[in-house]
């Protein structure tokens, strides 16, 4: 209970509050402009938590991705550009929606939707969190070693390019993190006698460059004005009722969303691809799907939000984040000195109870700035691009300069910068890079004291019964997906052939 | 259009290369006296697995049978505008010429300066008009130096002007 008292003392003072509001209404904006994602506004808002106290900084974070993933369906129903990976579920629906004249509709099933997944998920971390925690403080080296390898390759397996692109995404990661000084006997590792590499690549400039500075580069000059648009005249109006029409989507999409957003190295965005496709399986209209019908949209908006909650249980618990977004919260959680792990919440539960309601407010907050935000729409897609580009470049560049007052930093983000766009033009894919650089250090120490305690035997990995699990279910999760990457190579092949071979025998 | 996807190849070559060049310098590390592991370990491992994943996406990409060539899908850009997929474009070249004229210039001029040429061209590569650039420039350009300077206490080059 003193921790809970104490929590409400670090979120309920002014500071903390005004920042919440300014980073939703940050969030808000970059997510709602068309082809700007919550992540490169999280990436944005990094280098001013740098200058923040703890709670505050994860705060901004949490509020300017939760409102940006919100504000990501305005620009996916008025101009059929969604704002996220996970809006482009329902994009078509949504979008049709808006053409009927039902956009206040389909955005308010957006945002209330998003809300009560939100605040679903959140009592969903609430309960597990501490019981996971309490679980997880008998793990060894050998146990955070193999989760985190899980959680790695989970976010190189799913992601789009194939095993082979994601597994090198994830190594480049893991590469870039060994840069600098070794944690074990401070030797240089790669540094190549530049003194600004001993000090190793920090992720802020690598995010920035990865997300914000390759964003504008694909995002190019275009103008989006010639894309007709909708007025939204009354936002939200009917929006209850069809929410309650639909309970049983909204409550089944909210429970997937907590399941799938809180498994290590998965995230949020494959959990509304996978609600959506089960609302259209399982509706009594799936012919209507994809057409403005609403059941796939409160479905997936719920499951939205509630993963985007969830994800926050193996970031908080173990410190391994289940997306981009929440490996860049991991990141300023270490950097302000709240290490993620079991003792975040048995040791200093304060900071827990306090992330916790700062969930509440954000998820809350989305009401009243959804609703400005759906009036205010045609406005904010009608932001000169150019103007856009300039502000957003020149704060990419201040924000990389400022973590070490050096110009490397800037270097550092123009470098990957022009990798990440480059990987991502032949589908790389750049979350596991991310992951790859947070979490390469936790992996490579627990890798180095479990070999220690095992002198070099590789098999003593799997002589704790929950190491040996996780160490079997990771071994297990690469030969499944190597199997089937095979199999179906195989399958395409001899259809190829036997397409190829039928004419000329016809 | 129908192609093999010469840029994996490539991609899966430089991968492969680089991972030997990270599995070679990671050789060269010292381990510890009288201990199984050292810190060139991670490294051995991270540049072995990714020449093997560059060879094997090299390999993927040459025998891959002709498909359509993919089309970008990332994040907000499933619909129009078209995002661009090569750096080959004066949009994206001006862009990047101008972070790394920043990089040159920022201590030599100082940030209020450098910054407002920044901008200023930035505005035009992105097709804004002279004038907005002319207003704008100066005006962003002060807005962050405020915000960072005596908002974050940044220290920005002053550059010659001390």
């Amino acid at each position: 209970m003193d921790a809970f008292v104490t929590a409400l003392g670090l979120v309920f003072n002014l500071e903390t509050l005004i920042v919440i509001f300014l980073s939703a209404v940050f969030g808000l904006f970059v997510g709602a402009l068309p082809g700007l994602t919550a992540t490169m506004a999280t990436a944005l808002l990094v280098p001013v938590t740098f200058y923040m106290a703890p709670i505050p900084a994860i705060a901004a974070i949490i509020s300017c991705t939760a409102m940006a993933i919100t504000a990501g369906d305005l620009p996916g129903t008025l101009l059929r550009i969604p704002g996220t990976p996970a809006s482009a579920a329902y994009v078509e629906d949504s979008y049709r929606m808006a053409q009927k004249g039902q956009a206040g509709l389909a955005i308010g099933i957006g945002v209330i939707g998003s809300v009560l997944g939100g605040l679903f998920g959140f009592v969903f971390l609430l309960f597990t969190a501490p019981a996971l925690a309490k679980f997880a403080l008998g793990f060894s080296s050998f146990e955070y070693f193999w989760l985190a390898v899980l959680g790695l390759s989970c976010a190189a397996l799913i992601s789009s390019g194939g095993i082979a692109k994601g597994a090198l995404s994830l190594l480049l990661g893991l590469f870039i993190a060994q840069v600098g000084l070794d944690p074990l006997t401070a030797s240089q590792r790669f540094t190549f006698g530049f003194t600004e590499l001993a000090g190793g690549i920090s992720f802020i400039p690598a995010m920035i460059g990865m997300f914000a500075l390759a964003e504008i580069l694909r995002a190019g000059r275009s103008a989006i004005s010639e894309v007709p648009q909708v007025n939204v005249r009354n936002p939200f109006k009917g929006t209850l009722k069809v929410i309650w029409q639909y309970r049983k989507n909204q409550m089944r999409g909210s429970i997937i969303g907590s399941l799938i957003g809180a498994l290590p190295g998965v995230g949020g965005d494959l959990a509304a691809w996978v609600t959506y496709s089960l609302a259209k399986r399982t509706s009594k209209t799936p012919e209507k799907f994809g057409k403005g019908h609403p059941e796939g949209l409160v479905e997936a908006g719920a499951t939205n939000n509630a993963a985007l909650s969830s994800s926050w249980i193996p970031a908080m618990v173990f410190g391994i984040p289940g997306d981009a977004v929440t490996a860049i919260a991991v990141g300023v959680l270490v950097m302000k000195g709240l290490d993620p792990g079991p003792q975040l919440l048995t040791v200093n539960p304060h900071n827990f109870y306090a992330v916790m309601l700062v969930f509440v407010i954000a998820n809350l907050l989305m009401l009243p700035l959804g609703y400005v935000a759906a009036r205010t729409a045609r406005w904010i897609f009608e932001v000169p691009r150019a103007l856009l580009n300039a502000a957003i470049l020149l704060f990419c560049i201040v924000g990389s300069y400022s973590i070490n007052n050096t110009m490397f930093g800037v270097i550092v983000m123009l470098v990957l910068g022009i990798v990440a766009f480059i990987l991502e033009s032949r589908q790389f894919a750049i979350a596991p890079i991310i992951l790859g650089i947070v979490l390469g250090p936790l992996v490579e120490q627990n890798f180095t004291t479990s070999m220690m305690i095992t002198s070099g035997n590789f098999l003593g990995f799997f002589g704790r019964p929950i190491a040996a699990v996780l160490g079997v279910a990771t071994l297990l999760i690469w030969g499944l997906v190597i199997a089937g990457t095979i199999v179906r190579s195989r399958r395409e092949r001899a259809a190829k052939n036997l397409a190829n071979a039928t004419p000329s025998q016809g | 259009m129908k192609s093999r996807s010469y840029a994996d190849v490539a991609l899966g070559v430089v991968f492969a290369l680089g991972g030997l060049f990270v599995l070679s310098q990671a050789l060269t590390i010292r381990s510890m006296p009288g201990m199984p592991v050292g810190p060139g370990l991670f490294p051995t491992i991270t540049g072995a697995a990714m020449a093997l994943f560059g060879l094997v996406l090299a390999v993927q990409a040459w025998f891959a049978p002709e498909t359509e060539e993919p089309l970008l899908v990332s994040e907000g850009s499933e619909a129009p505008p078209a995002p661009k997929s090569s750096l080959l474009n004066p949009f994206a070249l001006g862009i990047l010429a101008c972070v790394a004229a920043s990089i040159v210039l920022i201590p030599v001029l100082g940030f209020l300066i450098a910054g407002t040429l920044l901008t200023f061209a930035v505005v035009l590569i992105s097709g804004g008009r002279w004038l907005t650039a002319l207003i704008f420039a100066p005006v962003a350009t002060a807005l962050v130096y405020a915000a960072f300077v005596y908002g974050f206490r940044v220290p920005l080059p002053h550059g010659f002007l001390g």
